[in-house]
């Protein structure tokens, strides 16, 4: 009789322990879960604050254009582009504009070649982490003097917190 | 004899019990889990992207080759505003529509670069005017396969007296 009992608290004991393992498992593969989506969810938020900034930019005064807000004067970002006073202005590590609709040649702008090229880096850092681009709208005149906006995007690294 | 096997017998269904218990302990379990673990997954499928939101917001000031009025080349959201008062042409004589519709698939096409063997399988753009009294589908655009993941935005601009709201998906 004691033995039967002994043997009953073993079986006990061993369901006790199946269950605990299987709800630290569940609990395990739970929380894998989790931090997965929260760190998806975290690069995503800074995915959209780096954007965000690229529309603060687009809007500022250095790159604005006047007739359209959120829109960027092309003009005035080659013109920034030869201005090195400006490499520190914005801490970001990494700032390029590319012209995406209408297709145009893929070089990068200058004075001499606008408007046959497709791309404006302002700033251009040594070292810095892969850019986050966001669309805006890019705008200029065209040859008789219309206002004319193309497509365009703006790629954008933010400096690293040391 | 008889009481013994009785006994026995009781004791068997009181551990059949006890192991049907458990695992409907441990099926409910894995329902609830699976009902979560399934939930996650449909917001993914419907997802809104923020890209497209911004696409939306630029591709809405890029200028068309539609003259409406000397000197005034209409941008995509002047186009649809226009192509839904239907009053205007383009000083060609194409219609609104037409170069809206032109247009549209020109710049989608060019930025998503939609085909089978793209990243990107196809689009739905809709743009549809909202007020109070009227409600009208302006123009629909779709391409290539939308039956999988979608990640799509809403693009909501003043069209006096109600508003013009477009939205574009992209299927992956």
């Amino acid at each position: 009789m004691n033995k039967k009992a002994q043997l009953k608290m073993q079986e006990m004991a061993f369901v006790l322990v199946a269950i605990v393992i299987f709800f630290a498992l569940v609990i395990i593969v739970y929380m894998v879960m989790r931090t997965g989506s929260l760190k998806e969810s975290a690069e995503e938020q800074r995915k959209e604050e780096v954007q965000a900034l690229g529309l603060k930019l687009a809007d500022s005064p250095e790159f604005s254009w006047s007739k359209c807000s959120g829109c960027i004067d092309i003009e005035k970002a080659i013109a920034l582009k030869e201005r090195r006073t400006y490499k520190e202005f914005w801490k970001v590590d990494y700032l390029m504009i590319e012209r995406v609709y209408p297709n145009h040649t893929i070089r990068e702008c200058t004075r001499g070649v606008f408007p046959d090229c497709n791309t404006i880096t302002i700033i251009n850092a040594t070292y810095y982490g892969t850019p986050t681009a966001t669309y805006v709208a890019l705008c200029d005149y065209d040859e008789n003097g219309y206002d004319k906006c193309e497509l365009g995007r703006i790629y954008i690294s933010e400096k690293e917190v040391k | 004899m008889e009481t013994k096997s009785l006994k026995r017998g009781k004791k068997a269904q009181e551990e059949m019990f006890g192991f049907v218990l458990i695992m409907v302990f441990v099926a409910v379990i894995f329902l609830v889990f699976l009902g979560i673990f399934l939930r996650t997954r449909t917001g993914a499928e419907e997802k809104k992207s923020i890209d497209v939101y911004h696409f939306l917001e630029g591709m809405m000031k890029v200028t068309t080759t539609c003259e409406t009025s000397p000197k005034k080349y209409s941008n995509i959201g002047e186009l649809i505003k226009e192509c839904y008062s239907g009053v205007q042409q383009c000083t060609d004589g194409k219609r609104t529509c037409d170069a809206l519709n032109e247009s549209l698939k020109e710049i989608i096409n060019s930025v998503w670069k939609i085909s089978e063997e793209s990243y990107t399988k196809g689009y739905v753009f809709e743009a549809e005017y909202n007020s109070t009294s009227n409600f009208e589908r302006v123009i629909s655009l779709a391409e290539g396969n939308c039956s999988v993941n979608l990640a799509g935005a809403e693009y909501v601009f003043s069209a006096y007296p109600g508003v013009m709201i477009n939205s574009l998906k992209i299927c992956y």
